[in-house]
């Protein structure tokens, strides 16, 4: 239930669907696309902390070259100190990409994570392109590192957009080959002895060959990762749009209950405010027969009523609900005594009276407040019906160690011990028990039921032909809580 | 006596009700719609409204009428407002007394349907004497 207002014109919701129309999303061209910026926004974050794994690698690696002598025992080219300067532009750049979100919130300014991943892609792909240089074109395979980012484009991005990183990762390698081959940049390599041999022809030839299947194989990746990226995407949308369609069918079962529930029971409450009027005598004094028969008609109007709202009450709890109702804190003594004000009239008109015995201390359970509203004014409803005239329903709360204990008992009619695992059907009542109380839907016990089951809550029941009733209702060990006195 | 609005789209219901409270010596006047019962009240303020929920025109009608008198009409906004619906505390969807509140269902009290016309009757009476009592002591407030 919630409040709906704006400043000019007032809507008023009850706490029913609203009819919205819903935004209707075109999966395949969201398969396309780029991933939604909330996601995108998330990726940001955890695109960063990955780079500090990058950057902890090349301080170590850096590291390496500290100990005199290592290096070469290792087959690798003296100390450098590349490692520790790529690693220091990494951490500031990342820095920078951390913080700008902050930065950019503080200034006011929209964040958008498409471009901030775009800037950092583009980024790593310059700064590998100087590892990839530094480390050998030739001798190593770290050009294979591109594919980290040809796939994260991948998933990041749209597929033209994924695409244009993967040329962008070939510009940049064959670039840096070039720029070597043609003596832009002296050729670099972490190997002690690869640049004093050169290469033949042949393995030349071999060199390129290798480069051209490098990048092919790039392509190839790019284009089976974007495809199956596009596809899960698509079935990401689809789901998410099945869950919207379920979300509004539970609004519009939830819409049609609340009017199904008015359309039942406005007619009901006419005739029930017009058969007071002939039994008060507001509309004259009646016939001893004519009174009998507005009698039975108010009982039997008030009867299908109380039928009505156990069916809707059921029908509801039956089905699973995308809006659950919140579970709070409840301080279970003052539910109990609204549950037995609830009972009072029916209680009076029965002739019996409802003894109840609150705890000796405050408890606290945590469950549906409504749901355990329901459950206890059926019980004592079901007591009170089952009582003969000018007894007592007893109900009582005890915490003790293992929860706490709630007992139903009456002296009334009790049930058969062949019936009693039966009482809990719907619309199950008992020869004696409609013999006893005309006045009753048969379905109390299976809201009991329903609520007993979405709570984890014990019920048991105890009875005796032509003695009584005894219910029980336990609140497992943990569930429950005394309340910190106020 | 006072001057009392029956805004209810169940014709039966709210004769039966207007039946009692004539009864009892209240003039009573009946609206089957919601922007009839505005355009009443303009005309004549009521000392109470008794207001149905649900509207054929629209499902939170009631609540549409009862927040236009507290927060859009000075003349009507002091106007106690009792309201009935068939929707019930009992319904885990429902409403209660303790969701009454001055934004979103800014009403003095709440009865269900099918409600006992005794019951309603003293609600009336008791809303009623609320309303003069506090109308005297502000009266004697700005009178000192």
């Amino acid at each position: 239930m919630t409040p709906a207002s704006n400043n000019s014109e007032c809507i008023y919701e009850l706490p029913l669907a609203s009819e919205r129309t819903e935004q209707q999303i075109d999966c395949k061209t969201v398969g396309g696309g780029p991933l939604p910026e909330p996601l995108l926004l998330e990726n940001v974050f955890w695109f960063c902390k990955l780079r500090w794994s990058a950057v902890v690698f090349l301080t170590l690696f850096g590291l390496l070259s500290l100990p005199e002598g290592l290096m070469p025992r290792l087959g690798l080219a003296p100390p450098s100190d590349w490692p520790f300067a790529v690693a220091f532009l990494l951490a500031v750049a990342n820095l920078f990409f951390v913080t700008q979100p902050a930065r950019r919130s503080r200034s006011g300014d929209r964040f958008c994570g498409l471009a901030s991943l775009w800037s950092q892609i583009t980024f790593d792909l310059l700064v590998l392109t100087a590892v990839v240089h530094y480390t050998g074109t030739r001798d190593t395979s770290v050009c294979l590192a591109y594919l980290f980012h040809i796939v994260l484009a991948c998933i990041f991005f749209s597929r033209i957009q994924s695409f244009i990183v993967t040329l962008l990762a070939c510009t940049l390698f064959t670039l840096c080959i070039v720029a070597e081959r043609t003596g832009v940049v002296p050729p670099a390599s972490v190997y002690a002895l690869s640049e004093a041999i050169p290469l033949s022809a042949a393995e030349d030839l071999q060199f390129i060959h290798r480069v051209i299947s490098i990048e092919v194989i790039w392509f190839v990746v790019w284009y089976l990762a974007s495809h199956l990226s596009a596809l899960v995407r698509i079935r990401d949308c689809e789901l998410a749009e099945t869950n919207q369609k379920l979300i509004s069918a539970q609004q519009e079962r939830t819409r049609h209950l609340l009017l199904t529930t008015h359309e039942l029971k406005a007619p009901f409450a006419a005739i029930h405010a017009n058969t007071q009027l002939l039994l008060k005598g507001y509309c004259g004094v009646l016939p001893d027969k004519a009174l009998d028969v507005v009698l039975r008609i108010a009982v039997r109007a008030r009867r299908l009523g109380h039928e009505i709202q156990d069916m809707l009450q059921l029908a509801n709890l039956r089905a699973p609900s995308q809006q659950a109702q919140p579970w709070t804190d409840i301080d279970l003594a003052r539910l109990l005594t609204w549950c037995v004000d609830q009972t009072q009239a029916r209680a009076q008109e029965r002739g019996v009276t409802v003894e109840y015995t609150a705890p000796g201390e405050h408890v606290v359970v945590q469950a549906v407040e409504d749901h355990l509203k329901m459950l206890f004014t059926n019980l004592l409803t079901n007591a009170i019906n089952y009582s003969h005239e000018g007894s007592k329903v007893l109900l009582s709360c005890v915490l003790a160690e293992d929860g706490v204990t709630i007992t139903v008992s009456d002296s009334g009619i009790g049930i058969h011990p062949d019936k009693l695992p039966r009482i809990f059907d719907e619309h199950y009542r008992t020869d004696e028990a409609v013999e006893h109380c005309r006045d009753s839907t048969g379905l109390g016990l299976s809201i009991v039921r329903h609520v007993a089951r979405d709570h984890g809550l014990l019920v048991s029941v105890k009875s005796q032909v032509g003695a009584g009733t005894e219910f029980k209702v336990v609140f497992p060990g943990g569930r429950q809580q005394p309340a910190a006195s106020t | 006596m006072a001057y009392l609005l029956i805004v209810d789209d169940d014709e039966d219901f709210a004769h039966a009700a207007e039946t009692v409270l004539t009864s009892r010596g209240h003039e009573v006047e009946i609206k089957t719609t919601t922007n009839g019962a505005l355009a009443s009240m303009d005309q004549r303020p009521p000392d109470l409204v008794i207001l149905d929920v649900m509207f054929p025109e629209d499902a939170s009608a009631g609540f549409a009428v009862a927040r236009k008198m507290r927060h859009y009409n000075e003349r009507l906004a002091r106007i106690p407002i009792l309201l009935l619906t068939a929707i019930n505390n009992r319904f885990p969807l429902g409403f209660s007394d303790r969701d009454a509140d001055d934004e979103w269902m800014p009403v003095d009290a709440f009865l269900e349907k099918p409600v006992d016309l005794d019951a309603l009757t003293m609600k009336v009476t008791s809303l009623l004497e609320k309303r003069y009592c506090s109308a005297s002591s502000e009266a004697a407030a700005k009178a000192s």
